[in-house]
């Protein structure tokens, strides 16, 4: 077991002691849940039984309980009128009762049959929904052409080495048989050949574009739409699709308006919905009313039309080639079920995209960009934002709501998309807006509700939109995240293991989010508690800080957090317009750092800042102490998460209630990690727990309980921590073999025997700022001089370095220079 | 500084030094000392490319620091700040980017600790002992 360990330890980046902390996967498909109901007359029979006349009697099976109301009944006989029943406890005394009934399908075979019937509703639609109309068409004439002129060479070898190179070599066959392992294995010549046949072909032949389909449950007991269809495409066009989306993705990325954004490089939903927090937030501080929708597709992918999309992808400018041969081959596309190892015939479809195909990627993100100017040409000040099947648009005119909502409506219709209205919603900053929206739904959506949300879990992240910043669904990340600590805790794994897993596996599961968000110290002691007892067991004594602060390749969930706050507002900084910055420095500068007034990003990193007592001002100048300020967005990343550490070292001593360790130094991290890495795993746990006091002395057991004498059992005095390390004399031979660390201890009155870590030094603060503004080494007079006169003849002046020091010598050298 | 007139010069240096062990007087500390901001040996690095940089403007740097040529490349890759913006030391970055293209840049990889090695061309020998010449330098200006 631990040379298992050890292996996936040094070998296989902990693949193993990550897998072990995830949940569970999902069972096979095993049953399908259905529920049928209808109005029904009972009527009481002589013998007991009841007839329920209803208009769906056949819809109704034997082989399954029926309710009526909460009263069971088993179904005995039907007709096409009626059911009879037989009631096995009292029903309501009413002339009409609700009837319903739970079929559960067991069979793979009527299972893959369901899926197929539910599924086809939305991948065969009639031939007359599959042209759209001439609207559209004008529509698209108006559409700008992004990507008209650019070079593109889809036959490129270096393209498609990189492509076969990205292919996810743990990904399942499709039905060329040809696993991604087994392409990345090929030598170039082969891929060279590979891609001169698949380059040449007009399109994918039909037995290559069977799909196959795997349903994976969403829910532990699943209904029949409550599946997710996951489309398992042959290996071979997913490597004509991933080579040719490379290409096209990359100049796409340049061309497409920021409204338009996943799928793209930077343009994450990270980054989506920091930019609308931060939008929010200013309509906020400068008591604007600002109010939009967010809408949901359904079913995104699958009811997209082909026709319609290929004719967008066509005004956008992907290459002809590109979408005849993407078009042809999705004509001939079929698709099988696969359940319990079983396969259903395959069927074919005429609408809808596979979803996980690169190239219905692509198709995602032109209709996306068509969506967005269409809407702006029908509307006036407003803002869409896309991100693949999420649709939205903020704006402060709330007339422009109607025909934005229209504009939508018409671009769904041309597309076979449907808008669910169950999973959108609607928002405002302030009150105002509100009855003129609900009067928009009304109009637009007669027979829905949308509801009004404040606060809202979108892309992952908590958006609020009105009143207090709430953590919402991000609680159950914290709890995601515990439950993941509780199943390291019981795991075997060595320190360092269960310190990798911890840092990417825990921290991004728990933390992500909570940029937008001011989240309560209380969430942090509690992940700290946690972090600290999976990795080195139960205690009720250790300090988790303390431990964790020992830790190598660790971080408290404090620091982390915020350094996550912190590289977050620097990333959106930097991409962020000039007038952005002005107005979140100045969010920033005035804000007072309370929870309870955060409402976006700048209110949280300020709340942060606050924590870590610095000021930001709104030139963007950010001042750790007293004595040293710099420009936020001029210094490098690494050095501000340093800082954050540093400060956050100072504070540490303060989240502890132990006499002992009041008013000691801070802890120096480094050094302590430092002298700790020379001991194995096994007794880094054992000094760590010692250090973080998780070991018990018996004068403090008997502080709380009497029973316990506080004395030494060995030498009859006080058994306390500095007892035990520098005085114990049962111990005394241990101490002699280091006499000289343990006299510079007792002279120098070092706090060793209280908590034997490395100490910050007393002047480190000053240290800092006299390496802030250290000056800048002058060059002499005079051979600065010389060396200016020879650069000024064009000449190639050459220098060595070291650390920091500067030498003149020759050019021609080993290694090729770049310029 | 390097006042060698000549590439024999140099070669003639380099043989000298394997057979007496001293340093070339042609090599000369140009400037050594602390640098401002937290103190780590890569933005020493940095710093002292910043140094040369924006004082001359056609240079040829040698280093033994494969991370610092990894984030010049970064700058060279470059088309906005932005680009680099995630790198570390980013304040001296953008202080290099400002001057990158003032002149003639070329970097060098040179292998650092190998003034004992009698193998390989005599300059590559000669561009060594500028690298002891400068660890020497550095470890005298820290101490």
């Amino acid at each position: 077991m631990a040379y298992r360990q050890q292996l996936d330890y040094k070998c296989q980046g902990n693949a193993r002691a990550f897998a072990r902390i995830r949940d569970p996967s999902q069972s096979g498909v095993y049953e399908i849940r259905h529920q049928v109901s209808d109005t029904a007359i009972l009527v009481p029979q002589e013998d007991g039984n009841m007839i329920a006349y209803c208009q769906h009697a056949s819809q109704f099976r034997q082989e399954a309980i029926v309710h009526i109301h909460e009263t069971t009944a088993t179904l005995i006989d039907k007709d096409c009128h009626s059911i009879t029943l037989r009631v096995h406890g009292q029903i309501p005394d009413s002339e009409q009762c609700d009837i319903h009934q739970t079929v559960v399908t067991t069979h793979p075979c009527e299972i893959m049959q369901n899926l197929q019937e539910y599924w086809n509703q939305y991948w065969t639609v009639d031939p007359d929904r599959l042209q759209p109309p001439r609207s559209f068409r004008d529509m698209l004439c108006n559409l700008p052409c992004i990507l008209q002129d650019q070079p593109m060479d889809f036959a490129d070898p270096k393209e498609w080495y990189q492509a076969v190179k990205m292919l996810n070599a743990k990904s399942a066959k499709g039905i060329d048989g040809i696993s991604a392992a087994e392409l990345q294995s090929l030598p170039c010549q082969a891929i060279d050949h590979l891609r001169e046949i698949l380059i040449n072909l007009q399109c994918f032949p039909s037995w290559m574009m069977i799909a196959k389909t795997t349903p994976v449950p969403k829910v532990d007991q699943p209904h029949v739409h409550e599946y997710r269809p996951i489309t398992v495409l042959a290996q071979c066009y997913r490597l004509w699709s991933k080579a040719v989306t490379r290409i096209l993705l990359r100049k796409l990325s340049l061309k497409m308006p920021a409204e338009v954004t996943g799928f793209l490089p930077g343009r994450g939903p990270a980054d989506a919905t920091y930019h609308q927090q931060f939008m929010l937030e200013w309509a906020h501080a400068t008591q604007t009313c600002q109010s939009g929708f967010a809408l949901d597709l359904k079913r995104c992918f699958n009811t997209i039309s082909r026709q319609s999309s290929a004719m967008i992808m066509r005004g956008v400018g992907i290459p002809e080639y590109v979408i005849q041969v993407w078009l042809q081959s999705l004509n001939h596309l079929t698709r099988t079920w696969t359940v319990q190892g079983l396969s259903s015939s395959p069927c074919s479809t005429n609408n809808g995209l596979p979803e996980g195909d690169p190239m219905s990627v692509i198709a995602m993100l032109t209709i996306a960009y068509a969506w967005i100017h269409h809407v702006q040409r029908q509307t006036r000040n407003l803002s869409p934002s896309a991100f693949a099947d999420n649709w939205g648009w903020s704006t402060t005119e709330v007339s422009q709501h109607a025909p934005a909502l229209q504009a939508t409506k018409t671009m769904a219709d041309y597309l076979n998309m449907i808008i669910d209205w169950k999973k959108s919603w609607l928002w405002s900053t302030h009150k105002a807006h509100l009855p003129s929206l609900k009067r928009v739904v009304k109009k637009e959506a007669p027979n829905e509700h949308v509801p009004e949300m404040l606060s809202a879990m979108d892309l992952g992240a908590q958006l609020t939109y009105r009143g207090n910043a709430r953590l919402g669904k991000l609680r159950d990340r914290l709890h995601k995240a515990r439950i993941r600590l509780q199943r390291l805790g019981t795991h075997k794994e060595p320190l360092p293991s269960k310190a990798r897993v911890i840092t990417a596996g825990i921290y991004p599961v728990a933390l992500y989010g909570m940029e937008l968000v001011p989240v309560g110290t209380q969430h942090m002691d509690t992940l700290r508690t946690e972090v600290a007892s999976a990795l080195y067991g139960h205690s009720i004594s250790r300090n988790s800080a303390i431990a964790i602060h020992c830790t190598p390749a660790v971080q408290d969930p404090q620091v982390v957090l915020q350094q996550r706050v912190i590289t977050a507002a620097r990333r959106f900084l930097l991409r962020a317009t000039a007038t952005q910055r002005t107005r979140f420095f100045m969010m920033v500068s005035k804000h007072s750092g309370a929870a309870h007034e955060c409402k976006g990003p700048a209110g949280v990193l300020k709340y942060h800042l606050c924590k870590l007592g610095w000021q930001l001002g709104k030139q963007g100048q950010l001042s750790i102490n007293g004595f040293v300020s710099f420009p936020f967005l001029d210094m490098g990343l690494p050095t501000l998460l340093k800082l954050c550490n540093l400060q956050w070292q100072e504070h540490i001593m303060t989240l502890t209630d132990r006499k002992g360790l009041k008013g000691l130094p801070p802890i120096c991290r480094l050094s302590t990690i430092q002298v700790l890495r020379k001991y194995n795993s096994a007794q880094q746990v054992k000094l760590l727990n010692e250090i973080a006091g998780a070991f018990q002395t018996r004068a403090q057991q008997a502080t709380w309980d009497s029973q316990i004498d506080p004395h030494c059992p060995h030498c009859g005095e006080l058994d306390t921590r500095e007892h035990r390390a520098l005085s114990c004399m049962a111990l005394h031979d241990l101490r002699e073999k280091y006499a000289e660390a343990f006299q510079w201890i007792e002279e120098s009155g070092s706090a060793m025997g209280q908590l034997p870590v490395v100490f910050c030094h007393p002047y480190r603060e000053c240290h800092l700022t006299v390496q802030w503004y250290n000056a800048e080494p002058d060059i002499e007079q005079e051979m600065h001089s010389r060396i200016q006169a020879i650069d000024h003849t064009g000449r190639s002046l050459v220098f060595s370095l070291m650390d920091h020091v500067i030498t003149r010598h020759c050019p021609s050298l080993d290694t090729p220079p770049f310029q | 500084m390097d006042c060698a007139e000549s590439d024999e010069e140099r070669c003639q240096h380099a043989l000298r030094y394997h057979q007496t062990g001293l340093l070339p007087t042609s090599l000369r500390t140009l400037a050594a000392g602390r640098f401002s901001g937290l103190q780590d040996i890569h933005r020493a690095e940095l710093f002292a490319i910043v140094t040369v940089m924006e004082r001359y403007c056609n240079t040829t740097i040698h280093t033994d620091s494969a991370a610092t040529l990894s984030q010049l490349q970064l700058i060279a890759d470059a088309t906005e700040v932005t680009d680099f913006a995630m790198a570390p030391h980013f304040d001296l970055m953008i202080r290099l980017w400002k001057v990158w293209n003032m002149g003639t840049r070329v970097f060098h990889k040179v292998r650092a600790h190998a003034e004992h090695q009698t193998e390989g061309p005599l300059l590559q020998q000669y561009a060594q002992l500028g690298n002891k010449l400068a660890n020497d330098s550095a470890i005298q200006a820290c101490a």
